[in-house]
């Protein structure tokens, strides 16, 4: 039923997709005063089995891979010109792919030239490029098949409860490289599992990480902590020391104190920060230097937007209540692109 | 550098390092990444295999140098992250 399903929706796309949408338009050609020995080595460095013969601009032929070898097999190695007899099919490039599909049926040679309506030759196309073109076309209805599904998915949309709240806990182990990531990652499968938008996903992923890896690096280990709500979901990352000195200065791209050798795992490029603000709905980092550091962030689902302006004043709420605070929270939305 | 390709990698993304130790999964596993090229024939730490066949990331190796790789995958049509 599904395969069915499938097979119309190919066939539709042979009539949707035009031939100039797959051709190749970058043409190898020869003239008819080409001589065979010389078109063969042309093919076999391009590693392809044929291409048009053009006298003057005009298409005159085409010549294939089968033809050279016919030719050369018999000794003599002759102009071009002396193989193209046959009249040239071929496509217009503003037809449906249905058209070129036909003539492959019909003829059943391995290409054909593309031409536009003036006769000039445009392209030429394959069967091959027939399957790459309606893949790609396939693909992109997938994508849009995916997005609109994810469009109408929703954290935590099949709990019923007037107040429905996730807690995650991780412990993060100072210097434990080998488990780098592994917060990170299990939050990011809990959230593709309770349905969060994949942006909201991708966004919690890429700043968890960072908060982790600079648990691991810089303190002498800590914990994070998620709170998932329909409407937002909010991560305490805290540590029991040493504390950042400067946070203003912590916040600057590229600033880093990690050392040498940390650096050279990859770590420590001074950009976690900056990456989890450019990720985060809002975020506060706060440190009292000596005792411990506590970093804030939410990442609010694309239908949550109109929650933030509460959030952000009951996260300022939590930080006034604690000193010294130098607070840093941008309230920008961050729009990570996914692949076109 | 990790945050680099943090910041910059998309979905789908092949990435090419030199880079062998665990967390390179971790990040293919966190940016859903294709897989990943290690470069220079880099003797690949068993752990990072163990925790890629776990978590079902493709792990490529070749000889050559990082940039000759991305060269090679640029002239066959594949287009970097900063090409759109």
């Amino acid at each position: 039923m599904e395969e069915r399903r499938q097979l119309t929706r190919v066939e539709e796309l042979t009539y949707e997709v035009k031939i100039e949408q797959v051709m190749t338009t970058d043409v190898l050609t020869v003239t008819p005063e080409t001589m065979m020995s010389e078109a063969k080595e042309l093919l076999r460095n391009r590693r392809i089995s044929g291409m048009p013969v053009v006298e003057k601009g005009r298409l005159a032929g085409v010549i294939s891979i089968e033809d050279i070898i016919t030719t050369l097999e018999l000794g003599k190695d002759v102009a071009v010109r002396e193989k193209i007899g046959h009249p040239v099919r071929t496509c217009f490039a503003d037809e449906p792919l249905a058209q070129a599909i036909r003539r492959f049926d019909m003829y059943g040679y391995g290409r054909y030239p593309v031409v536009n309506r003036r006769g000039r030759l445009v392209g030429i196309i394959t069967q091959g490029d027939i399957i790459h073109g309606l893949l790609r076309a396939l693909e992109a209805d997938y994508h849009e098949e995916e997005t609109l599904k994810h469009e109408a998915s929703y954290l935590l949309e099949n709990v019923e409860s007037e107040r429905t709240r996730l807690f995650l806990s991780y412990r993060v182990r100072a210097r434990d490289f080998v488990h780098a990531g592994d917060a990170a990652r299990q939050i990011k499968r809990a959230l593709v599992r309770l349905g969060a938008h994949p942006q909201a996903v991708r966004r919690m992923a890429i700043a968890t990480f960072e908060a982790e890896t600079n648990i691991i690096i810089h303190s002498n280990g800590g914990r994070i902590a998620v709170l998932i709500q329909p409407s937002a979901i909010r991560v305490r990352a805290t540590d029991t020391g040493p504390g950042i000195p400067d946070v203003d200065l912590a916040m600057q791209p590229g600033f880093s104190t990690a050392p040498d050798w940390v650096r050279e795992m990859g770590f420590g490029s001074g950009m976690g920060l900056a990456n989890i603000r450019r990720c985060a709905s809002t975020m506060h980092l706060a440190s009292i230097p000596g005792r411990k550091t506590c970093l804030e962030y939410t990442v609010i689902p694309e239908k949550s937007i109109a929650l933030r302006e509460q959030l952000t004043r009951s996260q300022n709420d939590f930080t006034r209540n604690r000193r010294p605070i130098i607070a840093n929270g941008k309230d920008r939305p961050a729009q990570i692109d996914e692949p076109g | 550098m990790i945050s680099h390709v943090m910041a910059k990698a998309h979905a789908g993304d092949l990435w090419i390092t030199i880079q062998t130790h665990p967390n390179i999964v971790d990040i293919a596993v966190l940016l859903d990444l294709a897989g990943i090229i290690i470069t220079e024939d880099k003797q690949i730490d068993p752990a990072t295999i163990e925790k890629a066949q776990s978590e079902q990331v493709p792990i490529l190796t070749t000889a050559k140098t990082t940039f000759t790789t991305a060269g090679e995958l640029f002239r066959q049509g594949l287009p970097g992250v900063d090409e759109g």
